[in-house]
This record gives C-alpha cells, sequence and structure tokens, in this order.
C-alpha cells in the first residue's frame, strides 16, 4: 500500500501536521491530521509504498514493546488513513 | 461603494451591497487602497452553492455580504492575515480571542465580560475577526461582518490569549498545548481553497500558537466563567 500523492508534511507550531496540496486542497482541507513521533516514521514508510508487515517490523525494530500492541498502533494509523482516504491500496 | 480601512489595509470594495453598506461606517476610509475587491456574479454563485451543501439559505444581499468578505480574507492571506471564527474582545488595549463551534456560548460569554467588567471590555468583532501579523506581532482585528448583533469596532489590537471554550459544569481555566487543540482550532479558521493560500495560512496559524498562550475554558452562562477567564487572561500573576 502507499499514501496517494498530493500530501506533505507541514509544521505548525509545535505539531506536524498532513497537508493537502495543489488539486487536493479543496477535496480534504476539511482533514486535520496530526504526526507524533512513531506515526512520522509510518507515513515515511507510507509515501514510499510498503506493506503492514513492513510496518510492524520497523515499529517492533525501533520501540521495545510487545507484538501486539505494535501491531493494535499500526492498524489504527492505518484505519485512520483509510477513513481520511489518503491511502491507494485500503489494505485494511 | 465603499473604500474600507480594516486591520490596517486599505480594500476599494467595488460591489454596491446594501448590508455591508450600512455595517461599514466605522471603517470608511480616503486613504490609497492596497488592494480591490471585484468579482463576477460566477463567484457569488459559489457562494450560494456552499450555502446549499450546508443546508443554509440566505437572501440574495447576504450571500453577496458574505462573498465579499471570502474574497478579502482570501487576499488578507497575502498580507499575514486569516480570518478565525470567535468572539474577540479588548480590555485595556490587549485582544482576546474566545473560539468554539456555533451554539457552545462564546458570544454569551464575551456578553458576561461585558456584564460583569463594564466598558473597559470593547467587542472587536462578535464572531469573525481577522487575526494579522503587524510588525511581528499578531493583531485581533474588527471587521464589518460580526454575525447577528453586529458588535464590532475598527481597532487592531495585540492578541493576548486564545481560549478554546467547552459548556462544564462550573466554570474552569487551563492553559493548554496548542497541539492538543489544533484540530478545533483549525476548525474555526478559513481554508481558502488555493494551494499556497492555505499553507501560507497553516504557517500563520502555527506562528500564532507559538507566540500566544492558548487556554480550555469550561464554562457556565454566568459571571462567575468571565471572572475565572479574566483572572488567567488578564491577571495570570
Amino acid at each position: 500500500m502507499k499514501l496517494k500523492p498530493g500530501f506533505i508534511l507541514r509544521k505548525c507550531g509545535e505539531a506536524e501536521i498532513v497537508v493537502p496540496v495543489g488539486a487536493n486542497v479543496e477535496k480534504y482541507k476539511n482533514m486535520m491530521i496530526t504526526l507524533s513521533g512513531s506515526a512520522r516514521m509510518l507515513w515515511d514508510m507510507l509515501e514510499k509504498g510498503c506493506e503492514r508487515a513492513d510496518l510492524v517490523r520497523a515499529m517492533l525494530e525501533k520501540y521495545d514493546v510487545e507484538r501486539e500492541v505494535v501491531e493494535n498502533d499500526v492498524d489504527l494509523f492505518l484505519k485512520k488513513l483509510t477513513r481520511a482516504e489518503l491511502l491507494d491500496d485500503e489494505g485494511l | 461603494m465603499p473604500r474600507l480601512k480594516i486591520a490596517g489595509l486599505v480594500a476599494d470594495i467595488r460591489r454596491d451591497n446594501p448590508i455591508l453598506n450600512r455595517q461599514c461606517a466605522d471603517y470608511l476610509t480616503e486613504e490609497a487602497p492596497d488592494f480591490t475587491v471585484d468579482f463576477g456574479e460566477d463567484y457569488i454563485e459559489r457562494e450560494i452553492e456552499k450555502e446549499i451543501r450546508c443546508d443554509l439559505s440566505f437572501p440574495p444581499a447576504y450571500s453577496e455580504y458574505l462573498a465579499i468578505y471570502r474574497y478579502l480574507c482570501t487576499r488578507f492571506i497575502d498580507y499575514d492575515g486569516f480570518l478565525m471564527h470567535g468572539s474577540a474582545l479588548a480590555y485595556d488595549q490587549n485582544a482576546y480571542l474566545f473560539c468554539a463551534p456555533s451554539g457552545t456560548g462564546k458570544s454569551t460569554h464575551a456578553a458576561l465580560w461585558r456584564e460583569v467588567f463594564g466598558e473597559r471590555v470593547v467587542m472587536i468583532n462578535d464572531d469573525k475577526p481577522l487575526i494579522r501579523k503587524i510588525e511581528g506581532v499578531f493583531h485581533a482585528c474588527g471587521t464589518p461582518w460580526s454575525g447577528k448583533h453586529d458588535l464590532d469596532r475598527n481597532l487592531a489590537l495585540p492578541l493576548k490569549g486564545v481560549v478554546l471554550l467547552f459548556r462544564g459544569d462550573h466554570a474552569r481555566i487551563e492553559r493548554a498545548a496548542p497541539k492538543d487543540l489544533l484540530g478545533q482550532l483549525f476548525n474555526q479558521i478559513y481554508r481558502p481553497s488555493d494551494s499556497e493560500k492555505y499553507l501560507r495560512t497553516i504557517d500563520l496559524v502555527g506562528e500564532m500558537l507559538e507566540s500566544c498562550p492558548v487556554y480550555r475554558l469550561f464554562c457556565t452562562p454566568t459571571p462567575n466563567a468571565a471572572r475565572t477567564a479574566f483572572q488567567a487572561l488578564v491577571q495570570p500573576d
């Protein structure tokens, strides 16, 4: 799965938010997704394109947490992106 | 057709709108214009389409009145200004902005400030103030588009606090991290469809939130809520 084109990340004060650009502004301008540290890593991977298993593996390598917790977090994040119609292959 | 000075900028309004003509006395100027507000009927048509999508229906003159403001606010972004829904009031030459979804009670809260603190409270704009960065400082600015009570004054005063209102059982206020309220704050900001202006708006909002404190106010429709907010905002020490 991969993120749709036409979105960038922008600092807004201390937060980092997903911002539609170009023709996407009209459709997505009321969306508000802020990214925390781990979400940022997932975002970067999805921008290049990857599978759910890759996201889970990367999280497990970076954070010392149970697989179940990581899988849950990844699924929540993917659901958020799917609901916002940001993913090309909705995957879930 | 009026020439108006709003938030320190002069706009030549090339529309003869009866509502604006009635509201704009405090903003008339003879100074040279910074820009012109002019558009065709198609721009008003789009305004009406937006209203229909939101299940709203206004008389044609009111749709035109709103279209003028939309156009003006889009131009203001080039001058570091943006529209933020809320009730902006002044106390001793400082501005405070109260934001909330419609119906939460921001105008009621602002009215309580006037009731409790009297004439030291001046309404800058009770509904749709412009926020503009002037010489590095964010100001809340009056405009002749100020909601159903027409409470506005042609002022531009430094913004000293942004307050998000929630209904509560008793009055309570707390400082908040802007990033926790970003979604709710953005809901109150006019976001243009033009990509560059949209990005510029986000940057300006980010800068504003770094330069001025943000609060959550849990409020009741009682004078005590105004006193609670006052203590935190005006007399933090």
